[in-house]
């Protein structure tokens, strides 16, 4: 059936077009402005020549990001670390989300009280790096996966996805069929799941990928260190002044290659995850609920 | 009396025994890593020092949150913070839904998902590059802001110097890095409504815009309230560097927070049970703040993170 | 049946993620035993000498090799971004033939170091040494007054050390600035003299306009506010437009502070690198932002900024837009900028036309016939380089390792890399920066990329003036405007312009120590003068706070706040540092 849109609708489509317009181009000037900077020769960039397509294009910046020794095990770790990690997250959340999503939990408002005092409340880092050491995770891949293993906040917004689109009628249905809780959950719950997980895997990857502070305080050989960190030491570069370093030319030479730097770091850490983001895309699809129902 | 309660609830675990199993083990990573580390708190009573370790260094009491409290300013900065907090989330919080219902009407497949790529990617850029680009792009001189403002007539303004914009600067730029990201989990929930109650709504006659505001919204109301409780929950917390790169002399009145003055604080001399006494203070604001909208978004919607 | 195997399934699970939790403990556990393996050897190593008789493992004191029989050290360091691995740089490698001391390199990203130190030492974990991490002055008080935890060198410096003995009876300062609390000395510094830097509060002038108009270089206030009034009005750009930018400061970047320079004409500035502004007079602490002078010194700036002569942004900016400034592409706009030195918002190499223009400008006197240079005394000295714990069990060959740095030669070798390589020993004829026959010559300038030949600025650094001047070789030709000429430009421009002026009675407050007590009262103090000081400066200077009805409300504002409390402190610890 044709769903044909009425007067009031066309204009309300053709606001929504100029919103998304808007927003588009708001967002897109900066990006190109980024991405023209990071082939620009500095110089340009530092006397405000760029303003939106490069000018003089080097590719000095990114010579100087690749020539790194630890680039490559930079990517590797964080690949391994965003791909074990995510998939130890996704797993940890659902069975924390799925029981929770169910009121015939007992105890449910106990359980939930106890992993959202945890969003509120820390030790803070010493104490959490004392445990880490006498587990004997420092200085391993598992320091990366085991401490952030799983974000109640992740969890909850799980739950609430379960508790509105997994209706009560298709639980007790099941329970009726004689399936017990963890069939369901495996057969029913995860393959439905999928708009979620995807979301999820995009959350906690993206998180994954992002991060450096936990490599820097629980890692101490550099060929573990994700690509953040890698690049991080790089861009320190930024925080270089005359007191650290008391010869002017020296720091004047860094300083040249921060002002680059900057630039082409952002584009060579954030491509990976815009290449991931359409294969997540998919999920988002209307309609993906239909067929649950009725089947 | 009790006795039978007590009954009834053994019985209700027993059925379902396989939700403990299966919570197992989210409970006992909770455990280890967050509860475990979490006696360390007490550092906030206690004058810390590492070679006695945090059972034996002595016991203070509440001093480090008199000094906190005592000092001129702290009643600014915690002002400042939540001021930060809630404008960006009053602000903030609409737009990842306006977009991504906005991406849902639309049925142009490639441009949907250009604008989605998009408006997903500023998420990406670090903070010190975005408030240098901030710096850029609104220069009263040559930025492209300022030359816009004046080809219409107007002259420049110096977005990033001038106290009173400190706040708006902070909070739409966040916006502005963080809606295309944060749209993703309302486009996740709007693609699992019901197809069969979009097409009974327009076979009732109702136009798109109802249908957002009978349908879409209702369905992912649930998320919406979830994600707006935790928000106010994280308060407090607001971030350190960015706040940090944009302070300058003249907005200082307004862009000191809490996490830099412990900061600068702590560059002085590091003292762990200070700033862990404010990271307590921070947690227990957090706490009101979460079971107050909680309770107000119970009422007024009937949901809630319970 | 299903049921079963949904059980199955969820267990299989749960045993999978235990498992290869065990595996990553125990992957954890071999490589921590290889480790304890190591130290065992070195144990058993020392043990073997001791029974052995009493043949010791040292060499003779001031002699290398170190020790007879090579021996492990554990050091921690931070990692720069200039050197590629510190295991296989030829630094270290020429450090081990030299001392026959193999170091195991820990290392931490540059700018975590100082979280990581705590975090090391809350552990329990200990390294042998702290090697260049610039240790905070009270990190070192708390984990060597206060815990013990990083040893006392007086002893050690004075029973195996030659190099640094000397040194540190040469150059009292350094007595100033190393020694804890306690009087003790937990760290080695750094030494690297930087004539120019001593002096770095300078202020730069376009020279090619003041040529243009007819002006002389401005030698007070008065003259200096004329000058920058003729930039603004009399068009020295001619481009008949009204905009030209006479003086431009930031907020970050080096001594670029708008006021710095100028308060030096009315009363002594201690920089802008010292928030709080304070000064020594007749060994009284003191500090210059509540006095009539100072308040003097705003009204001019106030009367400046009125007229439009200082950029609007100065206030607010970092120092890239004041390198924008002045490379404006089109037509040449900037007047005057306070910098360490020039190189900070002009390029040499992009636009070597008016990199030319601006030179130094001597100190202005003030209407009151003020007129100082503020001297850095103890720029050159940086402390917490090299730090042993406790748990090292050869003292001597670390305190004899660190001795070997404070040399010309090992220098030169941590600078640059190889001699006849990257440098090499000057000949007859070649001068140093100060004129005077030069010691050595660098062939292989620096490389900002990456390498592994030298340590670039990590580690024990001792660069006198005499080996600074010495390796700087200069021709008597050079082209002071050239990118060669650079540190010679600012050799001069120092010895001729400002080392004249330098303050005889009054000087900057040294790098001071505090005990516990202290540094937590001062912690806040120094945060809330800070802010108070600093907002009510710019907008007294803006004209926002009006210097003749509000002074007094301001000043109580200071007491109010604690200034006095936190002058007694800081007086109480340079006590104690003089006594």
């Amino acid at each position: 059936m044709k769903i044909k849109d009425s007067f009031s609708d066309k204009v309300f489509l053709i606001s929504v077009y100029v919103f998304l317009w808007f927003c588009l181009i708001i967002v897109l000037y900066p990006l190109i402005y980024i991405v023209s900077a990071s082939f620009s020769s500095p110089r340009d960039v530092v006397s405000g020549k760029v303003w939106l397509w490069p000018i003089n294009i080097t590719l000095m910046g990114y010579e100087a990001v690749f020539k790194h020794g630890q680039i490559v095990s930079g990517f590797y770790n964080s690949f391994l670390y965003t791909f074990v990690g995510t998939c130890v997250n996704l797993v940890l959340t659902v069975m924390a989300a799925f029981p929770l999503s169910r009121k015939e939990l007992y105890g449910r408002n106990i359980i939930m009280g106890i992993f959202v005092f945890t969003l509120l409340f820390s030790g803070g880092l010493i104490p959490t790096y004392i445990l880490v050491n006498k587990l004997g995770l420092i200085n391993t891949r598992w320091a990366m996966i085991l401490p952030t293993a799983m974000s109640v906040w992740n969890v909850l917004i799980t739950k609430t996805y379960y508790q509105t689109n997994l209706p009560d009628e298709m639980y007790e249905a099941a329970v009726l069929d004689g399936c017990d809780d963890i069939r369901y959950l495996l057969q029913i719950v995860v393959p439905l799941s999928g708009p979620i997980l995807a979301v999820m895997a995009l959350y906690y990857g993206v998180g994954h990928w992002n991060s450096y502070f936990n490599a820097m305080i629980f890692l101490k050989s550099s060929g573990l260190y994700p690509l953040q960190l890698v690049l991080r030491n790089i861009l320190i570069l930024n925080n270089l002044d005359m007191n650290m370093i008391k010869d002017a030319d020296v720091l004047l030479r860094l300083q040249g290659l921060k002002d680059l730097l900057k630039y082409s770091v952002i584009v060579v850490s954030s491509v990976p995850m815009l290449c991931i983001y359409p294969f997540v895309q998919k999920y988002f699809v209307k309609g993906v609920m239909l067929g649950a129902l009725k089947g | 009396m009790k006795q039978y309660q007590a009954k009834i609830s053994w019985k209700k675990i027993k059925q379902h025994w396989q939700f403990y199993l299966i919570l197992l083990l989210p409970i006992l990573y909770v455990l280890v890593f967050h509860y475990v580390p979490m006696w360390g708190i007490i550092i906030a009573f206690k004058r810390y020092t590492p070679s006695s370790g945090i059972a034996k260094s002595p016991w203070v009491g509440l001093l480090y949150f008199e000094q906190f409290f005592k000092s001129p300013s702290s009643l600014k900065i915690i002002w400042n913070t939540l001021i930060l907090s809630i404008y960006s989330i009053i602000a903030g919080f609409p737009i990842p839904i306006m977009l991504a219902i906005a991406l849902n009407e639309v049925r142009m497949v490639r441009f949907k998902k250009i604008v989605q790529m998009v408006t997903y990617a500023p998420y990406f850029i670090s903070t010190v590059v975005m408030v240098g680009l901030m710096f850029q792009l609104t220069d009263p001189r040559i930025g492209i802001v300022n030359q816009i403002i004046q080809l219409l007539g107007g002259k420049p303004v110096n977005f990033m110097g001038e106290p009173g914009l400190f706040r708006h600067m902070y909070v739409w730029s966040g916006i502005w890095q963080s809606a295309g990201y944060s749209s993703v989990i309302y486009l996740a929930a709007l693609s699992g409504i019901n197809v069969e109650l979009q097409e009974a709504a327009i076979i009732d006659g109702a136009s798109r815009v109802k249908r957002i505001w009978y349908v879409d919204l209702p369905c992912i109301k649930s998320t919406i309230m979830v994600l707006l409780i935790l928000n106010l929950g994280y308060a407090m917390n607001v971030g350190f560097e960015k706040v940090y790169l944009m302070q300058n002399s003249l907005n200082v009145s307004r862009a000191e927070i809490i996490s830099t003055y412990v900061y600068k604080v702590g560059l002085v001399t590091a003292n762990f049970s200070f700033a862990t006494a404010i990271g307590l203070f921070n947690s227990i604001v957090n706490l009101v703040l979460l079971i107050i909208s909680n309770y107000v978004v119970k009422r007024l919607f009937d949901t809630s993170l319970w | 049946m299903n049921r079963k195997k949904s059980v199955l399934l969820v267990c299989w699970i749960i045993i999978m993620l235990l498992v290869a939790t065990t595996v990553g403990c125990s992957a954890n556990k071999e490589a921590s035993e290889v480790q304890n393996g190591s130290q065992q050897e070195e144990t058993t190593d020392s043990k073997q000498t001791e029974t052995g008789g009493e043949q010791s493992i040292y060499t003779e004191i001031g002699t290398y090799p170190i020790v007879n029989e090579k021996i492990t050290l554990k050091f921690f360091a931070p990692e720069t971004p200039v050197i590629i691995d510190l295991n296989t740089n030829e630094f270290t490698k020429y450090m081990e033939d030299k001392t026959n001391i193999h170091i195991e390199w820990e290392t931490a990203p540059m700018d975590s170091v100082n979280e990581k130190i705590n975090l090391i030492l809350a552990s329990g974990d200990y390294p042998d040494v702290f090697f260049g991490c610039d240790i905070r002055t009270d990190v070192e008080e708390r984990y060597g007054t206060q815990e013990g935890i990083f040893i006392p060198l007086d002893d050690l410096i004075d029973k195996y050390t030659v190099n640094f003995k000397q040194i540190l009876q040469e150059r009292e300062e350094l007595n100033d600035v190393i020694r804890a609390t306690d009087g003790k000395i937990y760290s080695l510094p750094s030494i690297q003299d930087c004539f120019h830097c001593e002096y770095a509060q300078k202020m730069w002038i376009n020279k090619f306009w003041l040529d243009k108009l007819g002006l002389n270089m401005p030698q007070n206030t008065e003259e200096f506010y004329q000058v920058l009034k003729a930039f603004k009005e009399q068009d020295p750009n001619g481009n008949g437009k009204q905009d030209e930018v006479p003086l431009a400061g930031a907020i970050d970047g080096w001594h670029q502070g708008i006021d710095n320079y100028i308060m030096n004409a009315f009363i002594f500035d201690s920089g802008v690198e010292d928030p709080l502004r304070r000064f020594v007079k007749d060994g009284k602490v003191d500090t210059s932002v509540n006095k009539p002078e100072y308040r003097e010194g705003l009204k001019y700036l106030n009367r400046l900024y009125k007229e439009g002569l200082i950029y609007e942004g100065s206030f607010t900016q970092k120092f890239d837009q004041v390198k924008q400034l002045a490379l404006n592409a089109g037509d040449e706009i900037l007047g005057a900028a306070p910098a360490g030195h020039l190189a900070m918002f002009l390029d040499v190499v992009t636009d070597p036309e008016r990199y030319r223009h601006f030179t130094s400008l001597p100190p202005l006197e003030g209407p009151n016939g003020y007129r100082v240079a503020t001297h850095f005394k103890y720029f050159a000295i940086q402390p917490g380089e090299f730090a042993i714990t406790k748990s090292c069990e050869y003292p001597e060959a670390a305190i004899r390792y660190a001795d070997a740095y404070y040399d010309y030669e090992t220098q030169m070798y941590r600078q640059w890399g190889k001699e006849g390589e990257a440098w090499r020993k000057a000949e007859s004829g070649e001068l140093g920066l100060d004129g005077k026959p030069a010691l050595y010559k660098v062939l292989v300038p620096f490389d900002e990329n990456a390498q592994n030949i030298h340590y670039g600025w990590l580690g024990i650094e001792y660069i006198p003036n005499e080996l600074w001047n010495g390796q700087n070789v200069v021709s008597a030709d050079t082209d002071l405007y050239s990118a060669e000429g650079f540190e010679k430009l600012l050799y001069e421009e120092t010895k001729q312009k400002y080392e004249p002026y330098k303050s005889s009675d009054t000087e900057v407050v040294p790098p001071l120590r505090f005990t516990r007590e202290e540094s937590e009262r001062i912690s806040i103090l120094s945060v809330e003068l800070e802010n108070y000081i600093k907002d009510a400066r710019v907008r007294f200077i803006m004209g926002d706070m009006d210097l003749d009805t509000e002074w007094e409300s301001y000043v109580a504002g200071l007491e109010s706040i604690g200034l006095s409390e936190y002058l007694d402190i800081v007086q109480k610890a340079y006590d104690r540092m003089h006594k």
